[in-house]
């Protein structure tokens, strides 16, 4: 197993470098120069080439490749040009923000979704199934931009129940708040986001887990189960429900780099300080550092959203669980 | 709804010089005083930011939100009046001209401290303008100082500049340099000042101390105790950084911000029914074009592009695009400058004799298909303008329409703003719509100059030799009644000459919270009494 591991996170490498040599050079590529977008005046071309030669664009691009890969290989993202500060700086910022909010997402909308879909499939065909069959297709289909904005109009603006954007509320009220307070302000606002962020998801997984279940529950086994006369509710949860568990776990692997993507829309709307604004903004100034050291943080994120599946899968199914002796890894066989 | 006052009287020119703008936005002029009150002391203000700072220092910040805010916690030499036309004493109480004009010395006033309380002298201005001049650094506005040679501190509170050329607009370069504390980055080594952590927790000598910026959240500003015209009457004022436009205006609605100063029009017409919110409309500093490429076949002739500006109903643009929200434009200096003349005959919408400027110029439907040609050529052109600008956009397709009635044909091309920058700054298209920015300074050379059309503004490829006479007088003309007279005769033939179809400026818009009071928003800033600001004491929220 832990060989296994090794050797994905061994073959990570070449991918990681392949994606960002492309995305080097792509990146350079794209028309627009730095100098000129940081340059607000009557700008010098005497200035202007200042401010590249600072940046160092002045040099030519392989050599600037390999500068930007010697200092990467020290663990150095370089200097911002837009905040003039080091990448890195902005990553401490920026990630943690990101990552608590897709965590929250992400745990609300597997413990919701499944929840919602195993209970739609035991009560199958009755009014409960009905409506979450409903109201899962109305949330999948909804694209994640309007129904963040619908939640701001209806929480913040409507009802008034709850903070329209920022991570916790401005500083100057904040800090005076007792440590439960900050608790329950901080929660009220990651509400929204986390919401918009997971709805749809969740629909979606709910809509899987009442599937998975749904054939569990017709399985031999289970069948088996019954007829020696356990209770229902050990046939579900301990006999049915696990077996119903195993596709959702690609969707985790599936959905881990999407929630760490797919966030720019949801951080921009409710205000939220994650790395989705730090990667767009960078985009549009040219910062070329930043928006390679992004580029590289979400490839990374990506490959390890996929490892973390493959892991769970086969802590979680025993038939491709790799033989400690073998040296091959067992992707064989689809779970059922 | 133009508001701005135009004092003639102050003593010293200013220059427009042009920013590329970007968006729909920029800062404008034109005032509006709600009644005077001198409530007590006290209360916050949340002001709305669609997008985070670069830095909080005079040296390093290039966004526009950034400089706002770095204009709180820094002053400067001298205060730009409202109007551009002048300036009122500041951290200096006054200054003077040597007899030959080339030493300018300030008297700084006695009482004025940084934010850590050290005292500010002459020798931070004698540090500090050596700093915006190093080529190390790169200040964008780094040339306004090439004439100052030598700033030395004659005495604790006297500083003098020597120029090593004699023009109209040396105070305004001296107080370019926004004087930045000594005490702190004097020993810093020149290739570590653009990195160094004074520019994200900035000490300054202005109304407001830096308290604290959580990026991408909000920075949090407090009234200055020591601030040497007494302490503003607002005790805080935070710039909450909120990048949805839809969440922005919402906020404004619920009272959770209080004032935004860059609404967009649709935003704008949304909030009219918010009775709690004043809302305020100043002319701004930005202004809207088509640009013809002089250079090209179609355009080379002057009265070809008369025609093309005959055939553009720009009353109907300004109604129905703009929607009432800016004023139809003949000239390149804006209205609310001292240099602007009010008379420039217009060109006016006359697609009748447009078309007969065309059949003279031998344009005209000899296939009878429908369109214009000339020795077999169609008049046939592609209008690029950039994407993220609906307006731009719009106008792009209701001049299409207005072109083909002409029997015209253009195509419009939208592209990224950067692409579209690099294109026309290589004079890579035939005709485009596109925007300045007025600045601070009345110079037409850098976009008008035939020698500019090796530079980057001199887009359109123009070239009048008598413009070029007359504005080479112009910029160095001390006497503002010989240079307005120059300044006039140049707009005259600029207009004339239809490079450039103006077509209007565009007003900002601003939605407060009716609690506040003294506040003056002009053209040229938004913040420029921020110091004065209040609250209704009984009224106050926070």
């Amino acid at each position: 197993m832990r060989g296994v591991l090794l050797r994905r996170l061994l073959g990570t490498i070449p991918l990681l470098f392949g994606i960002s040599t492309l995305v080097f050079f792509l990146a350079h590529a794209a028309p627009g120069d730095p100098a000129l977008l940081f340059l607000s005046d009557d700008s010098d071309p005497v200035v202007a080439a200042h401010l590249r030669h600072n940046f160092g664009l002045d040099r030519p691009l392989h050599e600037q490749y390999f500068r930007w890969l010697a200092r990467l290989a020290h663990g150095d993202f370089g200097h911002s040009f837009a905040q003039k500060r080091p990448v890195s700086d902005i990553l401490m910022e920026a990630v943690p923000n990101t990552l608590l909010l897709s965590g929250v997402s992400l745990v609300l909308l597997f413990a919701g979704g499944i929840g919602v879909g195993v209970l739609s499939a035991i009560r199958k065909g009755t009014w409960l199934d009905r409506i979450t069959t409903l109201l899962s297709f109305f949330f999948y289909s909804m694209p994640s931009f309007w129904l963040a904005l619908m939640l701001l109009l209806l929480f913040s603006y409507h009802f008034d129940w709850l903070p329209a954007s920022q991570m916790h509320s401005l500083s100057f009220q904040y800090e005076s708040l007792s440590w439960w307070g900050k608790l329950g302000d901080r929660i009220a606002h990651i509400t929204l986001p986390a919401l918009a962020l997971s709805l749809g998801t969740l629909a979606g997984v709910a809509r899987y887990a009442r599937a998975g279940m749904l054939e569990a529950m017709q399985q031999d086994f289970v069948r088996t189960a019954r007829a020696k006369g356990l209770p229902e509710r050990t046939v579900i949860w301990k006999h049915a429900f696990r077996n119903a568990l195993l596709p959702m776990i690609t969707l985790l692997g599936l959905y881990i780099p999407f929630l760490i993507s797919g966030a720019v829309i949801v951080e921009t709307i409710f205000a939220w300080p994650g790395m989705g604004r730090v990667a767009i903004a960078a985009i549009f100034q040219r910062d070329y550092p930043v928006v390679m050291a992004t580029t590289i943080l979400s490839a990374c994120l990506v490959v390890l959203g996929s490892l973390v599946a493959d892991v769970l899968y086969s802590w979680a199914d025993p038939r491709i669980r790799v033989p400690s002796d073998s040296r091959v890894a067992g992707t064989g066989g689809t779970p059922r | 709804m133009f508001l701005h006052s135009l004092r003639r009287q102050l003593p010293l020119a200013l220059g427009a010089s042009l920013i590329l703008f970007a968006g729909c936005g920029g800062e404008k002029s034109g005032t509006e005083s709600p009644p005077a009150g001198h409530g007590a002391a006290g209360g916050t203000m949340i002001i709305g930011m669609d997008a985070d700072a670069d830095a909080l220092s005079p040296l390093m910040s290039s966004s526009s939100f950034a400089n706002d805010i770095s204009g709180q916690i820094f002053a400067g030499l001298a205060k730009t009046n409202p109007d551009m036309a002048g300036y009122s004493p500041w951290l200096a109480e006054s200054w003077e001209f040597s007899n030959d004009r080339k030493e300018l010395t300030f008297f700084l006033r006695k009482d004025v401290y940084w934010h850590d309380g050290v005292p500010f002298t002459a020798e931070d201005v004698a540090f500090s303008v050596p700093l915006y001049q190093s080529p190390e650094i790169a200040y964008g506005s780094m040339r306004w100082l090439q004439h100052i040679t030598e700033v030395t501190a004659v005495d604790s509170y006297t500083v003098r500049f020597r120029f090593d050329a004699v023009y109209p607009y040396q105070l305004t370069d001296a107080n370019v340099a926004t004087p930045l504390p000594k005490h702190i980055l004097g020993d810093v080594p020149i290739a570590e000042i653009p990195t160094h952590p004074f520019h994200r927790n900035p000490v300054g000598t202005g109304p407001f101390k830096f308290v604290n910026w959580e990026p991408q959240q909000s920075i949090e500003l407090e009234a200055n105790e020591e601030f040497f015209l007494g302490r503003p009457p607002l005790d805080r004022v935070v710039f909450k950084i909120v990048p949805s436009q839809t969440n922005l205006v919402t906020q404004l609605r619920t009272g959770d911000i209080d004032f935004y100063p860059k609404l967009r029009p649709e935003a704008y017409e949304e909030l009219q029914d918010v009775d709690r919110l004043r809302k305020l409309q100043i002319p701004s500093r930005v202004y809207y074009y088509l640009g013809w490429q002089n250079a090209s076949p179609f355009f080379n002739d002057r009265n070809v592009r008369r025609a093309l500006t005959m055939a553009i109903d720009r009353e109907s643009i300004v109604k129905n695009l703009v929607k009432g929200r800016g004023e139809i434009l003949d000239t390149p200096i804006l209205p609310f400058l001292w240099a602007h003349d009010p008379d420039v005959p217009a060109i006016p919408y006359d697609p009748e004799r447009a078309k007969k400027l065309l059949s003279e110029a031998g344009w005209a439907d000899h296939d009878g298909d429908g369109w214009l040609d000339r020795n077999g050529t169609p008049f046939e052109f592609t209008m690029k303008t950039n994407e993220n600008n609906d307006l731009r956009k719009d106008i792009v397709v209701v001049v299409q329409e207005m072109l083909a009635k002409i029997g015209i044909r253009m195509h419009p091309e939208t592209m990224e703003f950067t692409v579209f920058i690099a294109q026309t700054t290589g004079k890579d298209f035939e005709a485009m719509c596109h925007g300045w920015k007025q600045g601070s300074k009345v110079d037409l050379t850098s976009i008008w100059h035939t020698q500019s059309i090796n530079d980057r503004f001199n887009m359109v490829s123009y070239s009048n030799s008598r413009v070029d006479e007359l504005m080479d007088r112009a910029v160095t003309e001390i006497d503002r009644d010989k240079a307005t007279k120059l300044w006039s005769e140049v707009q005259r033939l600029i207009a004339a000459d239809a490079a450039y179809t103006f077509l209007f400026t565009l007003d900002d818009l601003y939605a407060i919270d009716d609690r506040f009071q003294n506040v003056e928003l002009t053209t040229y800033s938004w913040t420029y009494n921020m110091h004065e600001w209040s609250v209704d004491p009984k009224r106050r929220k926070y």
